[in-house]
């Protein structure tokens, strides 16, 4: 009987992980472009709601100088004030992923981050939250 | 007067040692989790109610008790003398110990930064997250790798020439402590975890190895065997655990692996001996933990300490959750026995709640792996530079100190599905023990139905909880 009710729920599964496994998603990627600004240490709008698989472009406005540095990702990029800044994602992974503002330092370094090791002081200013398709 | 004053002395600076200078709940690493939507929660409590009730059916048109499962073993005593395993045990004990003592040093040593030291990511994530997850699945293979054991083992048998100390110790096991150790140490595990500074590579270092040199003269005093059983929290974490898994592994009086054998997953649980009170105390307490868990990483609990901070500080807020949680758990529970003992008229509140404690693990379990499935295996990664570079010295040894996280390893649909379908099956698994363990101690199937329904109540709420919990932002 035991035996019985294991091998019924065992199929049940298989069969609802094989049609989940059969349904693949095949929409193609596109650019998405989108202005955000950073004035008075608020971004606007501060949730970017985005679908994976594609390329997001973010023009970003602000009155200061500094960098947003967008958490898992690990992508860094210089804003400066009162110039439009561009950082653009491949938006590879889904998720919530904090935005964060680290204040002037304009000294050049790479954009793409390997490691998050060094703690700076950081300030969390939005979400970029990556939905599945 | 001196005792006291020692006592003082010691209490104030553990707190001071353990009192957070930076939080880092849950033991620590960022999570970027997208919560389940609606349509999955209600999909996955829908369908734990339709199953409950399908399970209900099919055992009430049950006529008789099923057949035993014939655990087929795969590897024997002769099997394990063999030439290969001859090698092969030496060579996980030594590991064991080297990442052990790898763990310590790291921690008194190396970098002061979680992130940089091998300590942390390896106790928190790969230890505590990952074997709890794997140990379910397997089954408890912490019984071949616990360091301290082996130390302890290798001590009597080879330096000091006493193996008697693997069964009888100095003393005879005082009746009163009972399981109370592990009680206590799972509580201040736990308040390391969720409060704590237990990310902090140093204080991680002191911790193990005063429960480490704590656990070796316990075992001195009352035997190994004993020790394992009663007071080393761990061990009889993982022992529960893992006897959900589907390795069956045996070992003989001188703690040796004697044999390993096959079984249907879940069952073991089944077979766990029937606990007393106080066990059924260390079982909530570890249950309420596991959801406490989760439970405050969401905004809920963010309210909640919005509203007590100010009052009561952090520290005491976060450490009310610890107790408070699995209090609530065990009224509720106490309450469900009271009402099967009042419907079925048979066995006293506290025979129905010894007897199906242990039918409500696979809940836990399933939520445990939903909750951290992306951890694992995002976070987990963490560990992959850090073999390179333990100490957090620049070093590179295997070519791996700039390994970057794959943060696109799983997909949040992936882990979507996986939590529900996960979250179900521990709940069926759970119906499925209830009833067996029912079965045990009620006389007639009608009897055992009856006793059933208040039961399933009970687990629908617990693993809607879970679903629950899992459809909430993460609060970092």
């Amino acid at each position: 009987m035991k035996i019985k009710i294991f091998k019924i729920t065992s199929i049940i599964f298989l069969l609802t992980f094989l049609l989940y496994g059969c349904s693949s998603n095949s929409e193609k990627s596109t650019v998405k472009e989108l202005n955000i600004s950073f004035e008075n240490m608020k971004l606007t709008p501060n949730i970017i709601n985005i679908e994976e698989k594609n390329k997001l472009n973010l023009n970003v406005t602000s009155d200061i100088d500094g960098k947003l540095h967008i958490h898992g990702y690990n992508i860094e990029g210089k804003i400066s004030k009162n110039k439009i800044s561009k950082i653009t994602i491949n938006l590879n992974a889904t998720g919530s992923f904090p935005i964060a503002f680290h204040v002037g330092s304009n000294h050049d370094e790479d954009d793409n981050h390997n490691t998050e090791k060094t703690p700076r002081k950081e300030t969390i200013i939005g979400n970029l939250i990556v939905n599945p398709k | 007067m001196m005792r006291n004053k020692f006592l003082i002395i010691s209490t104030i600076s553990f707190l001071w040692i353990s009192t957070p200078k930076k939080i880092y709940a849950h033991g620590f690493g960022e999570r970027y989790d997208l919560p389940i939507p609606l349509t999955f929660f209600l999909i996955g409590a829908g369908l734990t109610i339709i199953f409950s009730f399908f399970l209900l059916l099919l055992f009430y048109n049950q006529k008789e008790k099923a057949n035993e499962f014939k655990s087929p073993i795969i590897l024997n005593q002769n099997t394990l003398n063999n030439i290969p395993f001859k090698i092969i045990k030496p060579f996980i004990k030594t590991t064991s110990v080297f990442i052990f003592v790898l763990i310590i040093l790291t921690g008194y040593i190396g970098s002061n930064n979680p992130i940089e030291n091998f300590s942390a990511p390896m106790i928190w994530i790969i230890w505590w997250v990952g074997f709890g997850i794997i140990t379910p699945i397997i089954g408890n293979f912490w019984k071949i790798l616990n360091p301290i054991k082996i130390i302890f083992s290798f001590m009597v048998e080879n330096i000091i020439k006493q193996p008697k100390f693997l069964n009888t110790g100095l003393f005879t096991y005082p009746k009163q402590l009972d399981v109370w150790p592990i009680i206590f140490s799972f509580l201040l595990f736990s308040w390391f975890e969720n409060v704590g500074n237990g990310s902090n590579p140093l204080t991680l270092s002191i911790l193990i190895t005063i429960y480490s040199l704590a656990t070796i003269t316990f075992m001195f005093l009352f035997g190994c065997k004993t020790w394992l059983e009663r007071g080393d929290v761990f061990s009889v974490y993982y022992h529960i655990m893992g006897s959900f898994g589907i390795f069956n592994i045996i070992q003989n009086q001188n703690l040796k692996t004697s044999q390993i054998s096959l079984r249907l997953p879940v069952l073991g649980l089944a077979k766990l001996k029937t606990p007393n009170l106080p066990f059924v105390i260390f079982h909530i307490i570890l249950l309420g933990t596991i959801s406490f868990d989760g439970l405050s990483e969401t905004s809920l609990w963010s309210e909640v300490e919005i509203l007590l901070i100010p009052g009561l500080g952090r520290m005491i807020t976060e450490s009310l959750g610890i107790i408070v949680i699995p209090t609530l758990f065990f009224i509720l529970l106490w309450v469900i026995c009271w009402i099967i003992f009042i419907i079925t008229k048979e066995k006293t509140p506290e025979t129905i709640i010894t007897s199906l404690i242990f039918s409500l693990t696979p809940i836990a379990i399933a939520y445990h792996i939903a909750h951290f499935i992306s951890y694992i295996l995002i976070t987990g990664q963490l560990i992959i530079p850090l073999i390179s570079d333990p100490f957090g010295y620049g070093w590179n040894i295997f070519g791996t100190a700039n390994y970057s996280l794959n943060i696109g390893i799983i997909n949040a649909k992936t882990a979507w599905y996986s939590s529900v379908i996960i979250i179900v099956l521990g709940h069926i698994f759970s119906v499925i023990i209830a009833h067996i363990k029912a079965q045990e101690i009620f006389s007639k199937n009608s009897i055992v139905i009856k006793s059933q329904l208040p039961f399933l109540i009970l687990m629908i709420f617990y693993s809607a909880l879970s679903l629950w919990i899992i459809s909430q932002p993460i609060i970092n």
